[in-house]
């Protein structure tokens, strides 16, 4: 068979609380896969992961499980929200996999908060491109998780919605929550507070961002 | 959690409900088979069960022949010359201790009734007072046969109301059988359809006294006897046994506790039970594949949707469960269908034949469970590819 990619290779990296850090780098860098491995959606084939001093590599699935549901929050490049099903059904889904009261208040809070009150009923098939990542945006918040991920947000968007999407983002950095984000966009990296390039699965530059 | 699964499962089926319905048609028919059947025999049971019940737990009968080897009357027997004749009742009466006096018995006869020129075939009987109870008729119109028609020899008869409307007969009026003369004093209705002394059609009653003449016979077709002692109704029934049997010289007749009946019936309707129970499971069987079937193309069109759920953190046992109740929900609806199905064509049996079918709660139990069981069964192999679908892949998922 063919030879074997490594889709990250011997990669290092350390992410502090209230960083917003984006991801840059050509197509099938691993950009992606990284954040697919900090966002415990995938398994590395090796190395350690850390979150907050504790060990997350040797996670049992259902572990792995609560800490996406409990720690993280995504936003896809699609979008990603259950067809036929409302927004405000879409922004319960996370609830539904955890315990807790007051559900119906936290997702009409956050709803609001993406500026979509008055959509809470419709489907996505109903709603623009940019309404559609609000409401993914609101699915993510509403758990109230320590670190977003975001797989290039604005990838499927205008221009204009696409800096309305990263104002969002700017607000949710604002409030004290770790953004990473990958991005295509080089004119949206001002947004970030560190900028990481890779290539070939590996980390070819990291800085920092004056702004 | 659960109620959310199933608001969820609803929703799935009613999204794609032509194929829920055609996936749950197999559901329906089998468990609309199982409860169908089922009811029929449940039905059939309870009528004999109640007719054999009117009887009386003292009830002992007599019957012409010897006894069949499984211990039930010798149908054959009834169309030979009767064995029993009226000196063994006197015998009985005089002899025998542990039972009630007077012992009454039925002699049968042949021969049209008719009215004018009206005539109608069935069954004249001959019976002393008491064993009218033997026939379970209850009596409409006028009267029954009294101790007095028996002693007297009178020339009267009592006929079912069928019989009457059949002959355009009113009590007074004048019928025959062959050459003799009778007047009508009574009309019947008989209270049980299935019944294990008569045959089917119309019966005519008359003093036991008049048939025998009418035969030129003492030959005796039926005897009921009551045990005095409910604690003592086998003892009774072997003290017959065994006066007749010394007086006859051999055991030439059949001694039976109706209630005895009901343990040979209650068999049979098991065994046919358990019998439609296999059958039906086959065209479960089949209808749970089709269950199988669908539930994974399902998963693999809702791979994205399980990528997502496991993105904002379901576990793999909340997604395992999201699709095995869905499967159980479509088995479960299938089952209340065909149920619901199986109920209305009782109805319609009840109304226009002769059976009276019986849906009891153990049927619906069974029907349900065995949806629900089918559900488990035919939707946990999907429900785990669904489970362990892996969410990087899933969400890549066009």
């Amino acid at each position: 068979m063919g030879e074997t990619i490594h889709a990250l290779d011997n990669l290092s990296l350390e992410i502090g609380s209230g960083e917003f850090i984006a991801i840059i780098g050509p197509s099938g860098c691993g950009k992606s896969t990284l954040l697919n491995i900090l966002g415990l959606l995938d398994t590395p084939d090796g190395g350690e992961y850390t979150i907050d001093g504790k060990r997350v590599d040797d996670l049992s699935n259902k572990q792995r499980a609560r800490f996406r549901n409990e720690v993280f929050g995504f936003v896809f490049q699609s979008f990603n929200l259950l067809p036929r099903t409302s927004a405000y059904d879409n922004v319960l889904l996370p609830l539904k996999y955890r315990k807790g009261d007051s559900r119906d208040q936290k997702v009409r809070e956050v709803l609001a908060s993406v500026g979509l009150s008055d959509r809470l009923k419709s489907r996505p098939n109903q709603l623009s491109g940019g309404q559609q990542q609000r409401v993914a945006i609101a699915r993510a918040l509403v758990n109230e998780p320590k670190i977003i991920l975001a797989d290039e947000p604005t990838g499927n968007l205008d221009t204009k919605t696409g800096l309305e999407i990263m104002d969002l983002f700017k607000e949710i950095h604002r409030i004290g929550t770790t953004v990473v984000m990958v991005t295509h966009n080089n004119e949206l990296l001002h947004y970030a507070t560190r900028v990481i390039a890779m290539k070939d699965g590996k980390i070819v530059e990291d800085r920092k961002n004056a702004n | 959690m659960l109620i959310d699964s199933l608001r969820s499962a609803l929703k799935s089926i009613w999204a794609n409900r032509l194929r829920s319905f055609l996936t749950i048609l197999g559901v329906i028919i089998g468990i609309y088979a199982v409860v169908t059947l089922l009811a029929a025999a449940q039905g059939v049971q309870k009528q004999i069960t109640s007719s054999v019940e009117d009887f009386g737990p003292k009830t002992i009968m007599i019957l012409p022949g010897e006894e069949a080897e499984n211990g039930t009357p010798n149908i054959t027997a009834n169309f030979a010359p009767s064995t029993l004749f009226v000196d063994d009742i006197i015998y009985l009466s005089q002899n025998a201790k542990l039972i009630d006096q007077p012992v009454d018995y039925a002699t049968f006869i042949g021969g049209l009734v008719s009215k004018g020129t009206t005539k109608i075939s069935g069954l004249p009987v001959g019976i002393t007072p008491g064993a009218a109870d033997l026939f379970s008729v209850v009596i409409k119109e006028g009267e029954g046969i009294s101790q007095e028609n028996v002693d007297k020899k009178e020339k009267v008869i009592v006929i079912s109301k069928n019989a009457a409307e059949k002959l355009g007969a009113t009590i007074g009026d004048e019928l025959s059988i062959g050459a003799n003369n009778f007047k009508l004093t009574g009309i019947f209705e008989i209270e049980q359809e299935l019944n294990l002394t008569s045959s089917s059609g119309d019966m005519f009653l008359i003093p036991v006294t008049v048939a025998n003449e009418i035969n030129q016979s003492e030959q005796v077709n039926r005897v009921v006897v009551y045990a005095k002692d409910i604690n003592k109704v086998d003892e009774a029934r072997e003290e017959v046994k065994n006066l007749l049997t010394a007086k006859h010289g051999s055991t030439d007749f059949t001694v039976l506790k109706p209630t005895d009946l009901l343990e040979t019936i209650n068999q049979i309707t098991d065994v046919l039970a358990y019998m439609v129970v296999g059958i039906a499971s086959i065209s479960l069987l089949v209808g749970g594949i089709g269950i199988s079937n669908i539930m994974l193309v399902t998963v693999a069109e809702r791979t994205r949707e399980i990528g997502i759920r496991k993105a904002v953190g379901a576990t793999e046992g909340a997604i395992l469960l999201q699709f095995l109740i869905e499967a159980v929900l479509l088995t479960v609806i299938g089952s209340v269908i065909g149920l619901l199905m199986a109920y209305g064509t009782s109805l319609l049996a009840a109304k226009y034949s002769p059976l009276e079918p019986l849906i009891t709660l153990q049927t619906i139990g069974i029907a349900l469970s065995m949806g629900g069981i089918a559900g488990i069964v035919f939707g946990l192999f999907p429900a785990i590819r669904a489970a362990r679908k892996n969410p990087v892949e899933a969400l890549r998922f066009e």
